[in-house]
């Protein structure tokens, strides 16, 4: 994987409060199928946790998930991805995360998030469609790859090298890979992909969950579902998990799109003190983007809070 | 009164176009299926077990199939049950099953589709005899194509001339038939001055390889022939990757590992890929192309230096044999079929693992290497019974060892291209690989990577 991509030597990932919101939302729609009689908590998480583990730790402090494995790829950081295991029950593979798919037990439920640092490429779509057809009934895979092109002209010709053999099942021009049209090109590919490799087993197919835009450093989407029946499906769109703005039945819908409004401590604890607010609520004390106030009113329970630590 | 249009068969159109979809050798191999169908039928054989479990009993079967391709005649001579005089007189020569029929298809049978019979005989020669005999009772139907045609297409001149006989090449006690076709076409005698016969003993050594020599010897022109096994290679170290499941009523078991090498010991790419069974026939052999997955949405594409070591089986079994995923040539696989559609997939899932492995012995581009001789020197032949029986096994080997840090870069570059960056750089004399190496440095430079 070409160094340009690892972001987790030049970006500060605790400082990433879009995906910090991601994670949150994830976490809260799995309690939502927990709801619904899900045991999430039983499932097995497949990850790349890099130094910081950070969704190891919330899967496992927020949901109570003990079984887990973090992969790493490049095998010259071994010592220091071991050195900053942060729990007990994280098991690390060194290599690449397709190498760890086949032996994903067919007896327990997985939550597989093959999350990827750069664009889209023919190894990652074998990754998730082998996801999809290997994954045991109830089990989540998602995939977040990186939206920005590496060059300004010539996006087309990019993405077709990079989706290779791929690059036949869908129709890239000029205006799908344009900012607005790439997320939903790559929306219907995932579908396309997990739905195919799907089809070879009975009973069992892709359940769209999550489609997810945001940018911090990069622009980036993650895009997610279950592996299930039809019962299955029946009971996610029955749960609250459907009620919620950022669900997605569809990978070919647009996007949800997070948005984390940048406010000061005092501006967040006013907006805090007035929440849940209805749609015409506006604060009386200062001036706010309207964009800024609803993007606000979506995100305000997830949204990290930073601060600096002396000791 | 209503009116209406003729639908009539026409003889000529079976003798002339169903017969052109088919090659010379598989209308021999289609007569030696149903011998071995009458074999499955009598024997009551259920190749699921054959398939997994390993051959025991060294001593030779007592059923032969003698195949005879000369210019006077092709035969095709069984002793392996025979047919009854009440299934010849009401079936056999239809083209196609009635219902019934259909339903007194051999259980897990490889007679399927009705034609092979007829097909062969019109493709082969125009002349033919037809011999059974079944639990004493023999009969002979016998006929010349050119006479009846000039019979007519009446829907009464469909029919054969029958007659009682007990044929004195035929085993009376264990039953058998016999298949003879005279007056050959001149595109039969064609063939058989080129390269027929072996065609044909290739072709079944690899067809048959589960059936020969444990079920039944077969001999072409009294060349006895010697069963091809697939060669898959197994050892505990490695082991194999496996699946078995049900489907709409077929026994799917598919399972792919290293190859076994060949007679010299090394992996060959012609032995190389995926071998499709269905009732124990083999209808697709060493298959490396989109077929059976490979380049699919999961597996990438076969590449030949570092695919070769490898072998996969995917057998299908099924009670009725037209649940079977085969093409009426029984040489291809119908694409259509929801089993094969699925189990393709699967299979994809099964021979990623194995492929990968291999790849990861070629750490550099060099075609051989240390790890492939150390891998392969460790293997023996597979006996499937060990995994088929298993349900599914993970493919788990060990690493061969930890990756080079380092790659060859080779591309080709037009040789103007070379010199144009030459002489941008001022270096005429800069070797091909100093410049790749200053591209590479000067992209690194720009994009802030070094």
């Amino acid at each position: 994987m070409p160094t340009i991509y690892k972001s987790h030597d030049k970006v500060r990932y605790d400082l990433r409060p879009c995906k910090q919101v991601e994670r949150l939302m994830l976490v809260d729609a799995f309690r939502r199928l927990e709801a619904i009689g899900m045991p999430i908590r039983d499932y097995h998480y497949l990850g790349m946790g890099a130094y910081h583990f950070y969704d190891f730790m919330l899967l496992h402090r927020l949901l109570g998930l003990t079984k887990m494995t973090s992969v790493e790829v490049r095998t010259e950081v071994e010592r220091r991805v071991k050195f900053n295991k942060p729990l007990g029950c994280i098991d690390i593979k060194m290599g690449p995360i397709g190498d760890e798919i086949p032996s994903l037990s067919p007896d327990e439920q997985h939550i597989v998030w093959l999350d990827y640092d750069g664009p889209v490429e023919e190894a990652y779509l074998e990754d998730w469609s082998e996801c999809s057809a290997r994954l045991s009934p109830g089990s989540m895979v998602l995939i977040t790859l990186d939206l920005e092109f590496p060059i300004r002209s010539g996006r087309a010709n990019f993405l077709n090298k990079q989706l290779g053999k791929f690059s036949a099942s869908i129709e890239v021009s000029s205006t799908s890979v344009s900012p607005k049209g790439y997320p939903i090109l790559l929306g219907k590919l995932l579908n396309l992909l997990a739905k195919r490799s799907a089809a070879g087993r009975k009973g069992i197919k892709f359940i769209p969950l999550f489609n997810f835009v945001y940018r911090d450093s990069h622009r980036m989407i993650t895009a997610g579902g279950m592996i299930g029946s039809d019962h299955q499906a029946r009971a996610v769109a029955a749960s609250t998990l459907s009620n919620t703005t950022y669900y997605r039945p569809s990978l070919e819908i647009p996007p949800y799109e997070i948005r984390v409004p940048v406010l000061t401590r005092k501006e967040r604890n006013y907006l805090d003190a007035a929440m849940p607010a209805s749609s015409s609520w506006t604060p009386d004390d200062f001036d706010l983007d309207p964009a800024d106030l609803r993007a606000y009113r979506e995100i305000y329970r997830f949204n990290p809070q930073f601060a600096e630590l002396i000791f | 009164m209503a009116s209406y249009a003729k639908a009539l068969p026409r003889k000529r159109f079976f003798v002339d176009m169903f017969t052109r979809d088919i090659a010379l050798s598989d209308c021999v191999l289609d007569l030696i299926d149903n011998s071995i169908d009458a074999l499955i039928r009598t024997q009551k054989i259920d190749i699921t077990a054959a398939v997994l479990s390993p051959h025991k009993d060294k001593s030779p079967p007592k059923n032969s199939v003698t195949v005879t391709l000369n210019a006077d005649r092709f035969q095709v001579v069984d002793n392996c049950g025979g047919v009854s005089l009440q299934k010849a007189k009401e079936e056999i020569f239809n083209f196609g099953h009635s219902p019934d029929g259909q339903s007194s298809l051999t259980d897990r049978g490889i007679g399927a589709y009705g034609i092979g019979l007829k097909r062969a005989i019109f493709k082969i020669g125009s002349k033919f005899e037809f011999a059974s005999v079944q639990k004493g009772i023999g009969f002979i139907v016998a006929d010349d194509l050119t006479d009846w045609l000039d019979r007519g297409d009446e829907p009464d001149q469909w029919r054969f001339p029958l007659r009682s006989r007990l044929d004195p090449t035929l085993d009376a006690k264990l039953g058998g038939t016999r298949v003879s076709i005279d007056n050959l076409n001149e595109h039969s005698l064609i063939e058989l001055q080129t390269n027929l016969e072996r065609e044909v003993i290739t072709a079944i050594s690899r067809t048959y390889c589960l059936f020969l020599d444990r079920y039944v010897t077969l001999s072409v022109n009294n060349t006895n022939v010697k069963a091809e096994p697939i060669p898959l290679g197994y050892s505990s170290e490695i082991g194999l990757s496996s699946e078995s499941y049900e489907d709409d009523g077929v026994q799917v078991q598919l399972v792919a590992g290293p190859a076994r090498g060949g007679d010299r010991g090394e992996w060959k790419m012609e032995r190389a890929g995926w071998y499709v069974l269905c009732n124990g026939r083999a209808v697709v052999t060493a298959d490396k192309s989109e077929l059976t997955g490979w380049g699919g949405d999961i597996l990438p594409q076969f590449h030949s230096s570092k695919g070769r070591g490898f072998v996969g089986i995917a057998s299908f079994t099924s009670k009725d044999p037209l649940k079977l995923p085969w093409t009426t040539t029984k040489r291809g696989l119908n694409r259509e079929s929801g089993v094969y559609t699925r189990a393709r997939v699967r299979m994809q899932t099964i021979a990623k693992p194995v492929y990968k492995f291999l790849e990861s012995l070629y750490p550099s581009s060099s075609e051989d290497s240390d790890s492939e001789n150390r891998v392969r020197s460790g293997l023996s032949q597979a006996s499937l019974g060990h995994t088929l029986s298993a349900g599914t096994s993970a493919f788990t080997p060990r690493k061969p060892r930890t990756p080079d840090t380092e790659v060859n870069v080779q591309f080709r570059l037009s040789r103007t291209r070379l010199d144009a960056i030459r002489a941008h750089l001022r270096q005429s004399r800069l070797s091909a690989g100093e410049v790749g190496l200053r591209m590479f440095e000067y992209f690194e430079e720009n994009e802030g990577l070094s």
